[in-house]
């Protein structure tokens, strides 16, 4: 009876461990708001707007400070200022982590502003993409000394049309062009259906070495691959020769400079972005609900996993002892997108065929005219359709034979 | 079977009309599939589930609407071209025809450009107006041998060709 009463608890006191340790590195209902993730996201939407001159600079500020204090001796961090006009100016910042080798570089980015007009707190588009960023920023440090520089960049001025990620590439050189092995940009992804990526719209080595290394970390949620071709469309917005809206974020500059990207996003619940289940009533993109609260209501506290998950891939991919080479290769694998190619071939091909066309319809109509001059003026009287009668055939409507109409 | 056909116009005309409204809703409805989702993060949000019910419905509303306009087009051009000789039904039939050999191809263009978009601009900027092309040059000549003498066939062939220039030119702005 003793030797039962102690058994019983002992298990009872494994069975209270279970919680604390085989569970302890998920996000249940109730600890999300305790993670690192939660406190730098609600940090950022404290600011009650990303938008403007002024709120643009404070938040930018803040960042450098935040990546500043993470990343130390290991690398820099600086202020960008992109100026637009008179009106309205913002700034990038950005941070390096210095590799071991400083002939390539890899470039982690995410948009911190906020779409403009009023309060607008941007909690998914994209405070969860920059807190993605700070983890991985964090995790990289801690991580042993990469071969290449990691360059973090928080652009501002992305929901004014690619501004600041614009403005970074117009000032790269060739070299750092050629240098940057890859672009890893993260935008909104905590509101959605899920969690996906995409990089070209067909299957590139990168695209497998990130799912391999999703599934080698084992994450808390799943990375889908975004299906290839899934909602395109035949304008050429940006130069890609095809539209999809998943090329309306920063890493869209790079790609159009031949750098292999990779985006990862949430669904967003709208069908026009990416969506395997989109749901209006759930839609906040780029609208003033896009705030915490709602997110919290929408999604509970799976957008923490989600940027936890964001974290991981990127963190397994860029750290695994193949990245280099698939960056290489995946050059190779990339899409022919030359404005050329896409837009002037075409219409020279249109354009050619038709003058031929023209050219042969010139030289048939001389071939007519003569004919009508040597020619007969006999009446044709062929018709194709030998029944009903010529009145039927002549006119429309009034047709009294219907029943007979299916009679071969 | 044609030969039957031949001797049943107005089923003939009945099926040349269902052929026209299928293979335009056909062609449209991978366009379509391809750009309402896109349109519709501008004027309203459309659950992905009626996403294809969306594009079939509008693509056979547009082929329905068109296909009204059609013998309406054909009249015109007769009538403003002076060409008298021409049983009209028939020459609508024919152009139902022609237009849905038209369509199928363009269909089957406009499914690849959805499956493989990077081929989507070639696909409409310069497959698209080909096949165009072609249809109207097979319409023609089907049209020019069984109705035009040798002397009305150089007025028919003028007034076609303009007909054809301002088609292609439409189809350039609208597409």
């Amino acid at each position: 009876m003793r030797r039962a009463i102690v058994a019983l608890a002992a298990l009872l006191l494994v069975a209270a461990c279970i919680p604390f340790t085989a569970f302890a590195d998920t996000t249940s209902v109730d600890d999300y708001k305790q993670t690192e993730a939660y406190t730098f996201m609600s940090e950022l939407c404290a600011f009650d707007s990303r938008n403007g001159t002024e709120n643009e600079k404070a938040v930018a500020a803040f960042l450098k400070g935040k990546l500043d204090a993470v990343i130390g001796e290991r690398g820099s961090v600086s202020l960008s200022d992109v100026r637009v006009d008179e009106s309205y100016s913002t700034q990038n910042v950005i941070a390096r982590i210095d590799g071991t080798l400083s002939d390539k570089q890899i470039i982690i980015c995410a948009h911190y502003d906020s779409i403009s007009g009023g309060k607008n707190v941007g909690a998914s588009d994209n405070a969860s993409g920059v807190t993605a960023m700070y983890l991985i920023a964090k995790s990289l440090v801690a991580a042993e000394r990469l071969p290449f520089d990691v360059v973090l960049i928080a652009f501002g001025g992305e929901e004014s049309g690619l501004i600041g990620s614009q403005r970074y590439v117009d000032n790269m050189s060739q070299a750092e062009k050629d240098s940057t092995l890859v672009v890893f940009n993260i935008d909104s992804i905590a509101n959605g259906d899920d969690l996906y990526f995409a990089c070209e719209n067909k299957q590139t080595s990168l695209a497998k070495l990130i799912v391999s290394c999703g599934d080698a970390v084992g994450t808390s949620c799943t990375l889908y691959e975004k299906p290839y071709n899934a909602i395109s469309i035949g304008v050429d917005m940006y130069g890609y020769g095809y539209y999809e809206a998943v090329q309306s974020s920063d890493h869209t500059p790079f790609r159009l400079e031949g750098i292999p990207v990779a985006l990862f996003f949430s669904g967003s619940y709208e069908s026009g972005y990416y969506a395997e289940n989109a749901d209006a009533s759930k839609s906040i993109m780029n609208t003033t609900s896009d705030t915490l609260a709602r997110l919290e209501a929408n999604v509970g506290g799976a957008f923490v996993d989600r940027i936890q998950t964001v974290t991981s891939v990127v963190t397994a991919t860029v750290t695994s002892s193949d990245f280099a080479d698939v960056a290489v290769a995946t050059r190779d694998e990339l899409q022919n997108i030359d404005l050329l190619f896409n837009s002037l071939y075409p219409t020279i091909g249109v354009v050619a065929i038709l003058i031929v066309v023209a050219i042969f319809a010139a030289r048939y109509y001389r071939k007519l005219q003569k004919r009508a001059i040597m020619g007969t003026a006999e009446v044709k009287s062929t018709r194709v359709f030998s029944q009903p009668n010529a009145d039927d055939i002549f006119s429309y409507g009034s047709n009294n034979d219907a029943d007979d109409i299916f009679k071969l | 079977m044609l030969n039957k056909l031949r001797q049943n116009y107005r089923l003939s005309n009945m099926l040349a009309r269902v052929l026209f409204i299928v293979t335009m809703t056909f062609s449209l409805s991978w366009r379509f599939c391809a750009q309402i989702p896109v349109l519709g993060l501008y004027l309203t949000d459309i659950d992905s589930s009626m996403l294809v019910p969306v594009c079939i419905l509008s693509s056979m509303l547009v082929a329905v609407v068109v296909h009204f306009l059609v013998p309406l087009a054909c009249n015109i051009f007769l009538t403003y071209s002076r060409i008298h000789s021409v049983p009209v039904a028939e020459y609508v039939v024919l152009a139902f025809a022609c237009c849905s050999c038209g369509f199928l191809v363009s269909g089957v263009f406009n499914a690849l450009a959805y499956f493989v978009p990077s081929l989507s601009v070639w696909i409409s900027g310069l497959v698209q107006p080909v096949v165009m092309l072609a249809c109207l040059i097979l319409f023609y000549f089907a049209t020019e041998k069984l109705y035009f003498n040798d002397v009305t066939a150089a007025t028919y062939f003028k007034n076609y060709a303009v007909l054809t220039l301002v088609l292609i030119v439409l189809a350039g702005v609208l597409l």
